[in-house]
């Protein structure tokens, strides 16, 4: 069965470029203690000779659309709602110092 | 309706139901003449619409204006509706309560003391308060199918792929489902002949055409075969709520309409939460990975750029979504991968395979669309484990797992407030589910509740 602490978290989260206060662990912390209990409900049910549905239709889409530019979005409209711009480009803080 | 009395009435409500994040200074139409012309329209806020301000609910897009508009937006542009409002979701849609917006929580606009629903709060809300005639939602879950029922409308979640979903913020993109709200059947039909549709822009949109729906149903229940879901109504503990859903059977039965009743594997459908929980949030994680803060939305600013994504994504995420970001980040983890995701992508063919048994010999299959009406805001979260809340709560997520259509109407009012019953069938066979909607529609002759605004 699963495990899952306070390290895992954390790590978690840092990969995911978050933080997270005490009071907000601890809430995951007790929302993955149901999960697991539900998870065990899972865990019964036999899948072994179950193939995985990924999506609702197994119709793939059988289509080429014809080789020129569609819908393209204006590089103005691209750089709009970044926070800081210049000369066509976003703006961050200085990488190599 | 006449689009501005449809904006003088978002005001009027606003204040006491925090339906809108946008009310627009005036009506947004594009083209006078068309198949809905006179037709007032909310859009739920995670539906991007150029030069108009698209925040999913989130502080990390509450700055965020659209740079284009989605297909569905500009297929009912091309037929004349008028464009009034944004309306309030829980944030990223991931919810159901209506309480997670960044701009506070939607009220119910029947009862005040209530939550409207979620994720598609404010869209419910403002045709419950009759502010509109259509009102577009998102349905990953029961996002539009579970308001509707708090709320007394009709909400429809067609066929996956049906409808585009080209320009909508994704919330897990093998359940999400463009959906929407009318006051009435026939609307619901006429709406979706409109926004159906292959998009060359979603690829995921069904090549199959809708046939002309409108025209051709009757409503007509006469040897129609409606399944009863069994195991939704077994674990209902509301007496009302079965009182109601026992007339309308009633009702079925006097009008000629075949009646069975359907029950599906038990231990099977305990696993429809939990399976659900694992892949939107799985899928969730992976989706929202780009809202960073950098070359768009609400940047908070720091050294560098792992610093400004860390702290825009802190600020920006309220704790629920981050915490469903850990979970989904874990299920997808090499280690945990086999056991959590794919396991839960497995329990989904099985859980379809027994809803598409359920279907094979019948029209429809129905149950009520929640066990009770609207909880109230400072409700306490259910037990989580109890039968009530994995099947008679939560069943309609059935609907999300098949992309088989689904559609809530209302069966009733208990002590003056609505609650809906939902209609399933076969997968593109929306021609059938409203068909039968509209006659069922017709024998439960439902009575609006007079509203607190």
């Amino acid at each position: 069965m699963k495990t899952f602490n306070k390290e895992d978290i954390l790590v978690l989260a840092n990969e995911l470029q978050f933080t997270l206060n005490d009071n907000e662990i601890k809430n995951i912390e007790k929302e993955f203690e149901v999960l697991l209990v539900q998870l065990q409900l899972m865990n019964e049910i036999d899948t072994s000779d179950t193939k995985k549905m990924v999506y609702p239709f197994d119709a793939p889409i059988a289509y080429l659309r014809t080789d020129k530019s569609d819908h393209v979005l204006s590089v103005e409209d691209a750089l709009k709602n970044a926070p800081k711009t210049k000369d066509g480009y976003v703006i961050v803080p200085k990488v190599v110092k | 309706m006449d689009a501005n009395k449809s904006i003088e009435r978002l005001h009027q409500i606003q204040q006491q139901t925090n339906a809108c994040i946008t009310i627009f200074e005036k009506p947004v139409q594009h083209k006078k003449e068309g198949k809905l012309s006179n037709w007032s329209v909310a859009i739920k806020d995670n539906f991007v619409m150029k030069d108009v301000l698209t925040t999913a609910g989130s502080t990390i897009l509450s700055n965020y204006i659209g740079v284009y508009d989605a297909t569905v937006l500009t297929k009912l542009a091309d037929e004349g509706v008028s464009y009034v409002a944004k309306t309030a979701l829980d944030e990223l849609g991931m919810g159901g309560s209506g309480l997670t917006c960044f701009t506070g929580p939607t009220k119910n606009p029947l009862d005040l003391k209530r939550q409207a629903g979620g994720s598609s709060s404010g869209s419910a809300a403002v045709m419950a308060a009759n502010a509109v005639d259509l009102a577009l939602g998102s349905d990953t879950g029961d996002s539009v199918r579970k308001p509707a029922s708090y709320c007394g409308v009709v909400g429809v979640k067609p066929t996956y792929g049906r409808i585009s979903r080209y320009g909508v913020i994704p919330y897990a993109s093998s359940l999400d489902h463009v959906g929407y709200f009318t006051h009435n059947v026939m609307d619901s039909v006429k709406a979706l002949e409109v926004m159906a549709g292959f998009d060359l822009k979603d690829p995921t949109t069904l090549i199959q055409q809708l046939p002309a729906i409108s025209n051709v149903i009757t409503g007509d229940l006469k040897g129609k075969k409606i399944a009863i879901f069994k195991n939704v109504i077994d674990h209902i503990d509301k007496v009302e709520t079965k009182q109601l859903f026992e007339q309308v059977i009633d009702a079925c039965k006097q009008q000629g309409a075949l009646v069975s009743e359907v029950v599906m594997d038990e231990k099977l459908l305990k696993t429809m939460l939990p399976t659900y929980y694992i892949l939107a949030n799985c899928e969730a994680t992976a989706n929202h990975a780009n809202l960073v803060g950098i070359n768009f939305g609400l940047a908070q600013d720091g050294e560098d750029i792992y610093d400004i994504m860390k702290k825009s994504r802190t600020h920006g995420f309220n704790e629920m979504i981050r915490r469903r970001f850990v979970i989904g980040s874990f299920g997808l983890k090499d280690e945990n991968q086999e056991e959590l995701y794919v396991k839960a992508q497995k329990i989904r063919r099985l859980l379809v395979d027994q809803l598409s048994k359920a279907l094979a010999d019948v029209d429809v299959l129905i149950a009520p669309a929640s066990s009770d009406v609207a909880p109230l805001l400072e409700s306490d979260d259910a037990d989580r484990l109890s039968n009530k809340h994995l099947i008679s709560e939560n069943h309609m997520v059935l609907g999300n797992f098949s992309g088989f259509p689904s559609m809530t109407i209302p069966m009733g009012n208990i002590n003056s407030l609505p609650i809906g019953l939902n209609i399933n069938a076969k997968a593109m066979d929306e021609q059938t589910m409203f068909d039968v909607a509209l006659g069922l529609e017709k024998v439960i002759n439902y009575k609006k509740v007079k509203g607190e605004v």
